[in-house]
């Protein structure tokens, strides 16, 4: 490398003068300052000069800078929560939110972005990388999914299910660069329930049947990711309480036991599966849901690792409810939503509870409400992207 | 305990020979470390040639490994204003400094570096940094800048 000795002071980040274009700072250095940054500046700074913007709106760019916002850092890609509130199966409000400001200022109403749609109705399946995985159509013909980044408002294609879900996960599978939505699907002539795999790839999409995903399960049917390990996690009950495992890559299932080893109560029920500061973890009830603890799994697949996080005492309005722990906010606040109908927030380090209230949502009481936590991110959605404007299926921000 | 702490020799792009003790390197230096460790440093005769590290970033370079090998228990307050100090630096320098770690892979200095290189891109308008980088042609057409512009109005 050139080494010239003149210290101009005027010049800055010294690059030698008679370079004509001066990206002497290699890519790999450049991705290494700039996925510090959130989505937010990134799509800005992709003017800065035309290498920037090949640079940005790489897709290898766009992953790591999503791992690195969701491993190390939050602040960098301001984890929002999205939510649908649907009411006989229809999704009729969908939005989303900044936790901050949620967890910021819980005693003034959160404003909330709605979003429009036309002409069908999505609910939301689940999230990965900043895409929400869209479920809509409100017959087995129509039924359908499509990946959506409401950040970037990009949209995939839609792709068809024939037949109606049961339970599902969505994933990214890292070794093939594949988005996954492993779901039982039930048509209706037929009597048995199939498993299936629907992928999403940059210019296609496929979709087949595989092995029957095990029986029993349990809770709200939604797998959940768990980033760092390729795999879709869901709980069932046989004998005792199972972790039912997908791994997106072998695309296999495997079951390992969700052994709860604690001292203060004997048995529980009602687990609930959630990713809490990237580990799996779950939510489980104590004495018909007047109590609840949280656990950790440290070491992914390794049942002695589940770790207690927190035991939630009761809460008059939370009684009979079972709670799905959505986020960990700088160590200390617990979000999650309770029953399909209201957001808690517990605070960790004092035993309290506070019920925040979201703009444009019903009142708490009523049942229907998702929350699902997405991260800001580049991520394209694979399978010819389009924007949400020319898309066939229209999510409009207003 | 009680031998004399081992040294070794590193040389600067002036052909200069610092002496450091091997610890603060192979504690900090990725490279460094790995050349210990496989035997390829000779302890008698070898010097470890930095053709693309010059006196003066060299001796910061080494500066940061000791502190941060000697004081590493210092709290984090401290530290953390140790660091600001030795990073205020001119752009040039910074720019030696990144350079410099990069090829050492020293991993904390890099992440520090990172870190300020990134604060000075934020609440900054395009122009600046443009000029940070020292990006002279940014390679658009007439047409694609002024779409950028309309784009992001308050980034211009």
């Amino acid at each position: 490398m050139e080494q010239p000795h003149d210290y101009d002071e005027r010049k800055p980040l010294r690059v030698t003068s008679n370079t004509p274009k001066l990206l002497v700072v290699p890519d790999e250095i450049l991705t290494e300052i700039l996925t510090r940054l959130p989505a937010r500046l990134l799509l800005r700074l992709r003017s800065v000069c035309r290498s920037w913007r090949t640079l940005i709106s790489s897709s290898q760019f766009a992953n790591y800078h999503v791992q690195r916002s969701i491993a190390a850092d939050p602040s960098l890609s301001g984890p929002r929560v999205a939510f649908h509130h649907s009411f006989k199966f229809k999704c009729i409000k969908f939005g989303d939110f900044s936790l901050r400001s949620l967890v910021e200022n819980p005693s003034e109403p959160t404003e909330v972005v709605l979003f429009e749609e036309r002409p069908h109705c999505h609910g939301i399946n689940s999230s990965c990388n900043g895409l929400l995985c869209m479920h809509g159509g409100a017959d087995s013909l129509n039924n359908s999914v499509m990946l959506w980044n409401p950040y970037t408002g990009l949209t995939s294609q839609s792709l068809k299910i024939w037949g109606f879900i049961w339970n599902s996960g969505f994933g990214y599978d890292p070794v093939n660069d594949k988005y996954k939505l492993v779901a039982v699907v039930k048509q209706i002539q037929e009597r048995k329930p199939q498993t299936r795999i629907y992928t999403f790839c940059r210019n296609s999409s496929s979709m087949r049947t595989i092995q029957d995903m095990p029986g029993g399960v349990v809770g709200d049917r939604k797998g959940v990711f768990v980033p760092g390990t390729a795999t879709l996690n869901w709980v069932c009950q046989h004998m005792e309480y199972l972790v039912i495992s997908f791994d997106l890559v072998k695309e296999t299932f495997s079951e390992f036991s969700l052994s709860l080893k604690d001292p203060d109560n004997k048995t529980f029920d009602f687990p609930q599966l959630c990713v809490l500061r990237n580990c799996l973890a779950a939510c489980v009830s104590h004495d018909e849901k007047t109590h609840w603890s949280v656990w950790l799994m440290e070491e992914y697949g390794v049942p002695q690792s589940w770790t207690k996080l927190a035991s939630i005492s009761c809460h008059p309005s939370l009684s009979g409810h079972h709670l799905r722990p959505l986020y960990i906010w700088e160590n200390y606040v617990l979000m999650a939503a309770a029953a399909y109908s209201k957001l808690v927030l517990y605070n960790l380090d004092h035993d309290g509870f506070e019920f925040p209230v979201l703009e444009h949502t019903p009142p708490s009481n009523k049942l229907g409400l998702y929350f699902c936590i997405y991260h800001e991110s580049l991520v394209s959605p694979p399978y010819r992207s389009l924007p949400s404007t020319s898309s066939q299926i229209q999510l409009i921000k207003p | 305990m009680g031998s004399p702490v081992k040294k070794i020799m590193l040389c600067s792009s002036e052909k200069e020979i610092f002496s450091v003790e091997e610890q603060v390197m192979v504690q900090h230096s990725v490279i460094i470390n790995n050349m210990i460790e496989d035997g390829s440093y000779n302890h008698e005769e070898s010097k470890i040639p930095l053709d693309c590290v010059d006196s003066k970033t060299l001796k910061k370079v080494i500066d940061y490994c000791t502190h941060h090998t000697h004081h590493h228990n210092d709290n984090q307050e401290d530290l953390e204003a140790w660091d600001a100090q030795f990073l205020n630096v001119d752009s040039n320098g910074l720019y030696d400094l990144l350079m410099a770690a990069n090829y050492l892979e020293i991993r904390n200095l890099l992440d520090l570096i990172y870190g300020t290189i990134k604060n000075m891109i934020k609440g900054k308008k395009i122009d600046e940094i443009r000029r940070i980088f020292n990006i002279k042609d940014h390679g658009f057409t007439p047409e694609e800048e002024e779409q950028n512009r309309k784009e992001y109005p308050h980034f211009y």
